[in-house]
């Protein structure tokens, strides 16, 4: 018999409400998701439709209110410490230099030896951050401090990563640089990545596969597999195959 | 080394012109108004008096110092100590909470005299009143800063499996060192003061002493030289504070560091 791979994570019916004041609030409804292994997949929607919220139930920081969460095919009771997260702020800590907010994480699973200290700034030289190793993080401008904190998260050998708006404080030029330098990365260490954005372009470009999610509360409204060949380049914007994949996105975030 | 910035020159020299244009004030109008010393003496009269006794002045003011020194050193150990165990536990707080906060309800005046029935004339009561009334903004500040945290550096600390102890090392305690200062900082100015209600109450030495001792034969210039000295250490040790709360939490405050260090 056949056994069918598992995908690394499968997210069937989650749905999630807050309660306020007595009052419930839905927030996720009846979301599925899959990813496979070293794929890597967006989700995209308006501000406030529960995306964070979506990542922290994955992550483990938050339980869904119904739904099941599956790695590998097994729902695991606490995810905390498998799956990688990067949260919307950098979060570096003001106390650390910059190599010691990095190993954070090593440090947390006991891995804070030499060995992975050197391992860490070879680390740092790919991400062109080596140079402000000793600094402190608020040295370092908006966009160095993203790379730190991705690297927090990358030097942690988890089995997914998920990424929350990691560019969205940057500016538009930033921005840009830090996608063409996330492509690279990705394509080098090959991860599993969940991406969250409102940026369409960033979504297209970076991602094997969009979900677009609705207005409060977050529904799955589209589920688009990007077709273009990699690796990819920044000039890939122009294409007109990458055009129509912006419209169809676009459409679906006006509908209603 | 950094070179002192505009700010900073006129913080030091702002006070210090403040203090020579009310001392000639204060010099001139005596002189004017034919103040007699024993009521209020000039500047130039307690200088003189601190110069001419500075032996038997030196004398009580280290015992002062010791008790000061001794004392507080006490309040930032068991304050810190307490903070700590308050902040981790929740047992520990419901159970020590309520002394902490009832042991600064209870008058001060009212526990010195007790303190020496207790333990004596010695220096020990003075210590033990010093650090009473030095832990308590340490242990309050510090306990802010304690729980006062950042729930989403908390939350990607936690996805990389940290433990409670771990989060409380690696995020709350560091996070809270700037409070633990302000609380130290507000200790080391009501030390002074603790030293001298100890000495008040009963001793037979220290500046308090010297004050009780001066003024029924109205030795004002003596009372003033020693609240001169006094205020001399408080500021002395809250510019110790100052200094190494720069040096400890110099990533807080300073981003131009080289980073070939
Ligand atoms: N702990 C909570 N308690 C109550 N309501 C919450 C809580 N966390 C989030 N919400 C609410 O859930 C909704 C979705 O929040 P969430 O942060 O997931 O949105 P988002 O899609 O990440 O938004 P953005 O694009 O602005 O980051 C918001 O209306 C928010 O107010
Ligand atoms: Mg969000």
């Amino acid at each position: 018999m056949i056994m069918p791979n598992p995908a690394k994570l499968r997210l069937t019916g989650i749905s999630k409400s807050f309660h306020v004041d007595n009052q419930i609030f839905p927030v996720l409804e009846n979301i599925a998701l899959e990813v496979t292994e070293g794929q890597f997949v967006s989700v995209i929607g308006p501000s406030g439709c529960g995306k964070t919220t979506l990542l922290k139930c994955i992550a483990g920081l938050d339980e869904p209110t119904s739904g099941t969460i599956e790695l590998d095919g097994n729902v695991i009771g606490s995810r905390l410490g498998l799956i990688g997260f990067m949260p919307q702020k950098d979060l570096l800590l003001p106390w650390r230099t910059v190599l010691d907010n990095a190993m954070l994480g090593l440090e947390v699973i006991g891995r804070d030896g030499d060995q992975y200290r050197q391992q860490a700034i070879k680390m740092m030289d790919i991400f062109g951050i080596k140079e402000f190793k000793n600094r402190y993080p608020d040295a370092l401008s908006g966009g160095m401090r993203q790379r730190v904190a991705f690297l927090r998260t990358l030097l942690v050998d988890q089995q997914l990563f998920l990424l929350d708006e990691p560019f969205g404080a940057l500016d538009a030029f930033t921005r840009g640089q830090m996608q063409e330098w996330l492509l690279t990365i990705w394509s080098t260490f090959k991860k599993t990545v969940i991406l969250i954005t409102h940026d369409v372009e960033e979504a297209i470009l970076l991602s094997d596969k969009v979900y677009v999610l609705s207005h409060t509360p977050g529904r799955v409204i589209l589920e688009l597999d990007v077709k273009l060949d990699r690796p990819r380049e920044y000039g890939v914007l122009t294409d007109p195959q990458f055009i129509d994949f912006k419209k169809t996105l676009i459409d679906a975030l006006r509908a209603k | 080394m950094v070179g002192l910035k505009g700010s900073q020159i006129i913080s030091l020299v702002l006070p210090a012109v403040i203090i020579w244009v009310l001392l000639i004030i204060w010099e001139v109008a005596l002189q004017a108004f034919h103040i007699p010393k024993w009521l209020l003496p000039a500047p130039s009269e307690i200088l003189r008096e601190l110069y001419v006794e500075r032996e038997m002045i030196a004398s009580h003011a280290l015992v002062t110092l010791y008790e000061i020194l001794a004392g507080f050193s006490i309040a930032i150990i068991v304050g810190v100590g307490l903070a700590l165990s308050i902040a981790y536990s929740r047992l520990i707080e419901r159970s020590l909470y309520p002394f902490v906060i009832a042991s600064q309800t209870i008058p001060i005046i009212a526990i010195a005299p007790l303190l020496l029935i207790w333990i004596g004339y010695g220096i020990s009561p003075k210590i033990i009143v010093v650090a009473l009334v030095a832990f308590f903004p340490i242990v309050v500040n510090m306990v802010d800063g304690l729980k006062n945290l950042d729930d989403d550096m908390v939350s990607m600390i936690r996805t990389f499996g940290a433990s409670k102890w771990q989060i409380f090392c690696k995020i709350q305690i560091p996070s809270s060192i700037p409070s633990l200062f302000s609380g130290i900082k507000i200790a080391a100015a009501v030390s002074v003061i603790g030293a001298v209600i100890g000495e008040w109450v009963g001793s037979s030495q220290g500046l308090g002493y010297l004050m009780t001792r001066s003024i029924p034969q109205f030795e004002t210039e003596r009372v003033f030289a020693s609240i001169f000295i006094l205020s001399l250490m408080g500021i002395m040790l809250f510019l110790l504070v100052f200094l190494a709360e720069r040096i400890l939490l110099r990533s807080y405050y300073k981003s131009n560091q080289s980073s070939n260090s």
